[in-house]
């Protein structure tokens, strides 16, 4: 490995296996020792690892089926501290920078990461980022939440920013942040070079998807990425993980834009070798952003979101 | 320049101007025996069928064998039915032919080594383009139009590097209607560091003309890359986004993971092409028609397969493709029917507006992009750990 290389892991999980509290956090410690063992100095996990925590610790129902109560939400923030705990004593017992997962969590009250403001409604979808030494550096909710997800009562962070560990500068996205090339793009333009993506993603998750996902992402902005994936039945849903890591095509054999990918749908560990220097490199023969069009962006955004929002349906 | 260099310059500007005057256009679609097609007529439609026009690029001597060829082309494409015809980015480009001296130049000549050539070692490619610029944008205008207003289709005519009134020379593509009035002009807002190195330069605005085929955006190449092209143009309206390409094949290795791995760059790439139209087509929920030039002339070559495009979902295989050239060096007309019914039940179903976070736009949009220039103004850095 060059010395702008960065070992990570995407760690992919199945669902069915995390029944019980004590199963999802015997799980993660089981896979940040593989992961740490491999030299991973990254580790990402895939969404709702710490929803399916809490659910079972609670006895709560599915939030993805039916909204839990907001009457519940200190308790609910209470079990969800408890993940994140458990989570920091991994990230510095192993000396890894560790997502483990997203989880609900209450809108009104203090996360236990930096998270920026955002309106008070009844749920966030959240990811900490927690770095080697224990410390939640950044707490970053999911910024594109549809029709469904309100309907639970999700609630949109407005707070998009990476952040400096050890493994680069980070940026997150949750569930439908990387169908929205918006997401992605506020992040480069804070300079982040690695994406990761704690993903939980509903049967059947067709390819074609992922190449307008996150793979479009590390194209159109010359960033590395990850993505984690959930599998198997949990919390009422099907899910369909495709684990992957991702660079611009000019950095990967057969210039297919894949780092690596996992080849089944069971629990394990991607490693990848995320190479910044090489990134540089490619972005020193063909800077993409060389060729950003301030003018153009700042006569139309972002009123013309405005301007869609208003005619949406009818366009 | 002496009074004489000059008297000849002018001289020369003038006699390229009579030599693609628009009769000779007009002469040779007469030739040609094109015949006004039913297409049109029974528009506004749900249903529309669309082409776009895989052709080569080489030169081309004058606007005879340009309106020919680009006449002939069109009306392969109306035959099958085609309402509107896309041609690839730099069509015009064919018209520099018209300047003496550079057919003989050999096919390896960049354009750069050829403007030095013709025009001196201090002369760029933009000053070739300023001067032969009024004739070509003379030729291609009337041909278009011509061609649109004979077959009564729609015609976008891809795109052709034309100065404006101050000598500024840019990127532009043009949609004429079927009365052969243009309804659109369309200059490139995302250029190749080799456009801006020959001297080109960017537009700064994006244009959708509401037509009773479709409301249509005309970006063009790498304006396809940036995904807030789409974004404004859905969001100003547009139902249909043409993208003329002409994708340049750089034989060298550029990528240090290709020449690390020893590999050879490929001629053509679907992975490189997934880059473009097609993603855009699936963020924003609009149909896409992908024209690309193929073949060589100056030292370039380009590559590419045409496509006629739609969201995932409307498509029967999900694959995002209506239809596709079968090759990406081969001279070809690709044309699909499009479903507007069907377009506009997926934004009452599923808009993509629907998650839309505004307020997060609103902070970092438009001033973000201003701020990278400036913080990343000697190129941008990828910092290692």
């Amino acid at each position: 490995m060059s010395a702008g290389t960065v070992r990570a892991a995407a760690v992919q999980l199945d669902a069915g296996g995390l029944n019980g509290p004590r199963a999802v956090l015997a799980a993660t410690a089981e896979m940040v020792e593989e992961a740490a063992r491999a030299g991973a100095r990254l580790v990402i996990f895939p969404a709702h690892t710490g929803t399916l925590y809490v659910a079972a610790e609670l006895g709560l129902q599915s939030p993805l089926v039916a909204a839990w109560a907001e009457a519940r939400a200190e308790e609910i923030a209470e079990s969800a501290a408890e993940w994140v705990r458990a989570a920091r004593r991994l990230a510095s017992g192993y000396g890894v920078t560790l997502l483990p997962g997203t989880v609900l969590w209450p809108a009104r009250l203090e996360p236990p990461g930096p998270a920026g403001r955002g309106p008070d409604q009844a749920w966030h979808h959240a990811a900490p980022v927690v770095l080697p030494d224990g410390r939640v550096a950044r707490w970053q909710t999911q910024t594109h939440v549809r029709g469904g997800e309100r309907e639970l009562g999700w609630e949109a962070g407005v707070d998009l920013s990476p952040v400096d560990t050890p493994a680069g500068r980070l940026g997150v996205l949750i569930g439908d942040d990387i169908w929205y090339p918006e997401a992605a793009r506020i992040l480069a333009l804070q300079d982040a070079v690695v994406i990761a993506c704690p993903a939980a993603v509903r049967a059947p998750y067709d390819e074609r998807h992922q190449w307008r996902g996150l793979w479009q992402q590390v194209q159109q902005n010359q960033v590395l990425a990850m993505e984690a994936g959930l599998g198997g039945e949990g919390l009422g849903v099907r899910w369909q993980p495709r684990t992957a890591a991702f660079g611009p095509v000019e950095m990967t054999a057969g210039e297919t834009g894949w780092l690596a990918r996992m080849e089944s749908e069971r629990s394990g560990a991607l490693i990848a070798d995320l190479d910044l220097s090489m990134l540089g490199e490619v972005v020193r023969a063909y800077d993409i952003f060389s060729q950003l069009n301030p003018a153009l962006y700042e006569r139309y955004l972002p009123a013309v979101y405005e301007r869609w929002r208003k005619a949406a349906g009818a366009r | 320049m002496s009074l004489a260099d000059r008297l000849r310059e002018e001289a020369f500007r003038l006699y390229l101007r009579w030599r693609g005057r628009p009769a000779v256009v007009a002469a040779a679609l007469d030739r040609l025996g094109i015949a006004r097609t039913p297409n049109c007529d029974a528009l506004p439609s749900d249903s529309i069928r669309v082409a776009a026009v895989q052709m080569r690029l080489r030169l081309v001597g004058g606007a005879s064998e340009y309106a020919e060829m680009i006449g002939t082309r069109a009306r392969d494409a109306a035959a099958a039915g085609a309402q509107l015809v896309v041609f690839p980015e730099d069509s015009g480009t064919h018209l520099v032919g018209m300047l003496p001296g550079l057919a003989g130049l050999g096919e390896g000549v960049s354009l750069a080594e050829a403007t030095a050539s013709l025009a001196g070692p201090g002369a760029k490619p933009v000053d070739v383009l300023r001067f032969v610029g009024p004739a070509v944008q003379s030729i291609y205008e009337t041909t278009f139009s011509e061609v649109a207003r004979r077959l009564g289709v729609y015609v976008a005519s891809g795109s052709a590097m034309l100065p404006d009134a101050a000598g500024v020379v840019r990127n532009v593509g043009y949609l004429f209607g079927p009365d052969g009035a243009a309804l659109c002009r369309q200059v490139k807002c995302h250029l190749l560091p080799l456009e801006a190195g020959w001297g080109l330069r960017p537009g700064d605005d994006l244009h959708v003309a509401p037509t009773p085929l479709a409301a249509i955006g005309l970006p063009i190449c790498m304006d396809a890359t940036y995904f807030e092209t789409s974004r404004i143009l859905a969001g100003l309206g547009a139902e249909l986004i043409l993208i003329p390409a002409c994708d340049v094949f750089e034989g060298r290795a550029v990528g240090p993971g290709r020449a690390a791995a020893g590999e050879p760059t490929k001629p053509y790439s679907a992975w490189k092409a997934l880059r473009g139209l097609w993603p855009r087509v699936q963020e924003s929920q609009t149909f896409g028609v992908h024209a690309a030039m193929v073949g060589g002339m100056l030292g370039m070559t380009a590559t590419g397969r045409s496509a006629i495009l739609a969201p995932l979902e409307l498509t029967a295989d999900g694959s995002g493709i209506v239809a596709q050239a079968s090759s990406w060096d081969q001279e070809e007309i690709v044309a699909g029917d499009l479903d507007r019914r069907a377009l506009r039940e997926l934004w009452e179903s599923a808009d993509v507006a629907d998650g839309f976070n505004i307020e997060l736009y609103r902070r970092h949009f438009p001033g973000a992009y201003a701020e990278f220039r400036e913080r990343h103004a000697g190129g941008r850095v990828v910092p290692t750990p």
